[in-house]
């Protein structure tokens, strides 16, 4: 039985249907002439209303669901969901429109909260209008510009990221280089702007520096980002392992080409204190994953592979396809908690979000639908892995990840045919920061030709006003260069792959090189590599 | 040149376009991007032939068909807005669904008798002025324009049953049969006439705006 009210996602066979609708129905809100967003109608003058609703929408949050509702923003957060209008002349409102609240009109349109990159190289400003462009309103970042530093240090390099970022839309945390076998230098780094610590193997990544990193991490409930030893020249998997000495830890891409233990890093999914993450070129796996990243790999690591004795083959065990191959299965399974973009370093941060559901596609044509109703479930366990997700593990989730009441209004507004391709709008704390927008000359606000950009959060001071600083306890009342609300990072400690929404399967994942397999509870997780890539060719000029 | 951001955004719509041509002279079909581009370039360029506004945007539905572009595009695209430079200046040119749909949709059709959305309560009403006279689905029926004649007291606390954002138009010296359902909520009246401003259920609510309505000349009260 088709669905009649199933929304189909862009060009790919993800559909969603909306398990309650409050939108439709002949108390419904539209805006214009004549319809019944007016005063006294669906309006009603004085004696409260929200700030900021955005009408008519169909919720996609990885904690709510799908959900046909309005949402009700004031002070920048969300305050209420539910039906839109005037509760003195209609019934069940739960977000009340007043004569002076601001109307965004969603409907027709796929709402969800702002995407979370928890990985970015911000190896320059560029980083961050691809990203925005991309539906993120929150990056956890390191480095501050063309500089290969693995973490944001040292505090003047700090100070002046918090200066540049009151200029910049989005929410910012900032991981310091904690590949250090002392504190001083940490600590004094996340005093002074930090929210996290880093680990890479670029810098060290051997059992000094994840001990001493994860005694800072529990006095300061921060999170530790790692990607650890692949060289495997201090220590191997279980070594580091047996380093984290049952506390957790984000690990970064999984997979393992993007760095770790090779050539079984794998084998840390499935683990209940591991959280994992995966970066966007390998997700979902496809046919030319392989080549590039023998590429890339050189590129972004300094590697000379036919002229310096060993870069050949450290580039061989890094680089493998059969562990390419199982990521986007353990994704699918709820194993791997994340996605991110390991921007500029190794991937694409305009990617995150579209990746996550091309991967969650690709998934559906190779091993059929899910139960129903319609993909949501699937959806809503991709869509966890580039907003709730990272947001629970890096401390971030009183204030965003999700469209829960309380959360701050980071928003992003899809028309279902351009979904995770092109946005519509993006607001920041209920205000629009970026989107699609014609020629300014034009009579109309859609002539052609359309691109997206700053809206005006994103000008002047107001992205200071709209956008969070996200710090550790140890810097929230530090001296920073930033006119920012500061938020405290908090949760990061007792995390376990149990608090991982809509991904909390745990498991053995083994990795036999010999066989060129991994198996996942001793099944094998080997993907085909993707036939029809949604999201992509039939939508981008290039 | 001393271009203006208008002339720098018809390039950018022309870099598109050609890279669209191009693609599409090797024989490759269009994607969403490349399809907007091509119809708007060769739209805008049609405008600049001399042609007139109607064959310009009729020019807009016959650039390309399904078979020109990738699979789900004439889904993906909906409506394009463009700008053309006439000879009496720049014009807005709506496109609807241009690669699926042949021509312009028509102004013309018939949609004169509004779907009403449960039988409610008939009411007859007559425009006694010489304007057109639209109720839409949440406006308080009692209050309508003075110069509607109808049992204004049969109209209490009511409004249109029809679905929100329908209009029903009613041509000046016409009479015109609607149904009507009560208000939900918390049955409060703000704004609409100004004949209530306030609860429909307190006592001598009715009365009072009865009053009031003959006061101001409303035909029926």
């Amino acid at each position: 039985m088709p669905d009649p009210a199933a929304v189909r996602l862009g060009d790919s066979d993800l559909w969603i249907t909306p398990e309650c609708d409050v939108v439709s129905g002949p108390d419904e809100i539209i805006a214009g002439w004549g319809n019944t967003m007016r005063d006294g109608l669906g309006v009603r003058a004085g004696r409260g209303g929200v700030d900021v609703a955005v009408v008519g929408g169909l919720v996609l949050d990885p904690v709510l669901g799908v959900w046909a509702t309005s949402i009700g923003i004031s002070d920048g957060r969300i305050v209420c969901l539910g039906r839109a209008g005037n509760p003195d002349t209609m019934d069940g409102i739960g977000v009340v429109l007043d004569t002076g609240t601001a109307v965004f009109d969603a409907r027709g349109l796929v709402v969800t909260p702002g995407g979370i990159d928890c990985h970015v190289h911000l190896l320059s400003p560029q980083v961050c209008d691809a990203g925005l462009a991309a539906g993120l309103t929150t990056l956890v970042t390191q480095d501050f510009g063309p500089v290969w530093n693995l973490g944001t240090n040292p505090p003047e390099a700090e100070a002046m990221m918090w200066a540049a970022f009151d200029a910049i839309p989005v929410n910012l945390a900032m991981l310091v280089r904690a590949s250090s076998a002392r504190p001083g230098p940490v600590e004094r780094a996340l005093a002074h702007g930090g929210a996290g610590l880093k680990i890479h193997e670029d810098v060290g990544a051997g059992p000094e520096q994840i001990r001493c990193a994860l005694d800072i991490a529990d006095r300061h409930d921060v999170q530790l980002a790692i990607h650890t030893d692949g060289l495997n020249e201090a220590l191997s998997l279980e070594d580091t392992h047996a380093a984290f000495a049952g506390r957790t830890v984000h690990a970064y891409h999984i997979e393992g080409v993007g760095g770790g233990h090779a050539p079984n890093l794998l084998e840390l999914a499935g683990r209940d204190r591991v959280l994992t993450s995966s970066t966007t070129p390998t997700v979902p796996f496809g046919a030319g994953a392989e080549a590039e990243h023998l590429a890339m790999t050189a590129a972004v690591h300094v590697l000379e592979p036919g002229t310096r004795t060993g870069d050949d083959e450290i580039l061989r065990h890094r680089v493998r396809e059969w562990t390419m191959a199982a990521e986007s299965m353990l994704h699918d399974r709820g194993v791997i908690h994340m996605l991110s973009s390991d921007s500029q370093g190794m991937g694409r941060i305009g990617e995150v979000v579209r990746r996550a559901f091309q991967c969650a596609d690709a998934m559906k044509a190779q091993d059929g639908a899910e139960p129903g109703p319609a993909d949501n479930e699937r959806v809503l366990r991709y869509l966890a892995k580039v907003t709730i997700n990272p947001a629970i593990t890096h401390g971030l989730a009183a204030d965003v990840g999700s469209l829960e009441v309380g959360k701050l209004a980071d928003l992003v507004l899809w028309t279902p045919e351009l979904f995770a391709v092109r946005p519509e709008l993006i607001l920041k704390a209920g205000m629009p920061a970026w989107g699609s927008s014609g020629d300014g000359d034009g009579s109309t606000m859609m002539a052609e030709p359309v691109t997206v950009g700053p809206q005006f959060a994103a000008i002047g001071s107001a992205p200071a006003q709209t956008s969070l600083a996200f710090l550790a306890r140890a810097s929230l009342d530090a001296e920073l260069p930033t006119r920012r609300r500061r938020a405290r990072v908090q949760g990061c400690r007792d995390l376990t792959a149990a608090d991982m929404v809509r991904n909390t399967r745990t498991g053995t994942v083994s990795v036999d090189a010999a066989a060129r397999e991994v198996r996942l509870d001793g099944e094998p997780m080997r993907a085909r590599p993707v036939e029809r890539l949604a999201f992509s060719g039939s939508y981008l000029l290039g | 040149m001393r271009l203006l951001p208008r002339e720098q955004n018809r390039l950018q719509v022309f870099a598109a376009a050609e890279l669209a041509r191009r693609r599409r002279a090797r024989g490759l079909l269009l994607s969403q991007a490349e399809a907007v581009a091509l119809i708007t370039d060769e739209v805008m360029e049609a405008a600049r032939d001399g042609l007139d506004y109607a064959a310009v945007e009729l020019r807009g539905y016959e650039i390309l068909s399904a078979a020109d572009v990738l699979e789900d595009v004439p889904r993906l695209i909906g409506r394009i807005e463009l700008e053309a430079l006439f000879a009496d200046g720049h014009r807005l040119i709506v496109l609807h669904d241009p690669i699926t749909n042949g021509r312009p949709p028509s102004l013309d059709a018939d949609m004169a008798e509004p779907q009403w959305l449960e039988d409610g309560t008939p009411l007859q009403l007559a425009n006694t002025s010489d304007v057109p006279i639209a109720l839409t689905s949440h406006f308080h029926v009692f209050e309508a324009n003075r110069r509607l004649k109808f049992d204004r007291r049969a109209a209490w606390g009511l409004r249109l049953a029809v679905a929100p954002g329908v209009k029903v138009v009613i041509e000046p010296g016409r009479t015109c049969e609607v149904r009507l359902v009560p208000f939900g909520g918390a049955r409060v009246v703000r704004g609409h006439g100004g004949l209530v401003d306030g609860p429909l259920d307190a006592p001598g609510a009715l009365e009072a705006a009865m009053a009031l309505a003959r006061e101001r000349g409303y035909e029926g009260a």
